[in-house]
């Protein structure tokens, strides 16, 4: 079974303006369960491009594992950058905003342990809050998720 | 024009008769045209990228209405929310 495991860390600034180191327990709560991965169109499509000759591009940056999300999520501008095609239209629900309208995108989520199939990933702002990818609840039904708060680590497991 | 607003559309107006035709199956529209009918979405997607390359097409059951979404933390702009 592969396991993907996470210790927290980072630092912040104190009042005073100063760097300081961050406590795991600390940097998981401020940052959350976060981790760097690369994104790329969904693995099927990829070995269909692939045995056509083209190329595949990937992009890399950071994932966020948000329990409160129904669906994975994608930013926008890298899905577009990354030439991934549109298969379907979602509507995005909120307080604020009736029925946003999102693209859907196959996409694939590789960390450093495993590979993680999300084939309806919705496209969103995501790049002003320094994410790549919002990991949902969709992705999540393939794995086990164990979050420990008390010492400032996460483990997923597939 | 919103993005697959033809096949949405498309998808909307036969969806009765598209239902009766493929059943549970995914299938894939582009343009008015049904273009492939496929057991699972990865199967779907492998034949998107066969026939359409990298091209925009609607992959959806008949019988699914629009995917609807929901992430609060997103949606209000808290993801990185900090108190101190």
């Amino acid at each position: 079974m592969p396991i993907l495991h996470s210790q927290a860390g980072g630092q912040a600034n104190a009042p005073d303006g100063k760097p300081v180191q961050l406590t795991p327990p600390a940097a998981l709560q401020l940052r959350g369960p976060v981790m760097q991965i690369s994104v790329t169109i969904n693995q099927n499509a990829a070995q269909a491009l692939i045995g056509q000759g083209k190329t595949v591009p990937t992009k890399s940056g950071w994932a966020l594992i948000d329990t409160g999300a129904s669906n994975t999520c994608i930013d926008e501008k890298a899905a577009q950058e990354l030439g991934l095609p549109v298969i379907d239209v979602a509507s995005m629900q909120s307080a604020s905003h009736e029925g946003h309208q999102c693209n859907v995108y196959p996409v694939q989520i590789i960390t450093p342990v495993f590979t993680l199939n999300s084939p309806r990933t919705l496209g969103a702002a995501l790049e002003s809050q320094g994410l790549l990818v919002l990991i949902g609840r969709d992705v999540l039904q393939q794995c086990t998720l164990f979050y420990n708060g008390v010492v400032g680590q996460f483990t997923l497991t597939l | 024009m919103a993005a697959l607003e033809i096949e949405r559309k498309y998808l909307a107006a036969h969806k009765d008769q598209l239902l009766r035709q493929y059943g549970d199956k995914f299938l894939i529209i582009a343009g008015e045209q049904v273009a492939g009918a496929y057991d699972t979405i990865e199967q779907a997607l492998r034949a998107v990228a066969e026939k359409h390359g990298l091209r925009n097409v609607l992959v959806r059951r008949p019988s699914e209405a629009q995917m609807e979404f929901s992430a609060p933390a997103l949606t209000l702009g808290i993801l990185r929310a900090n108190p101190s």
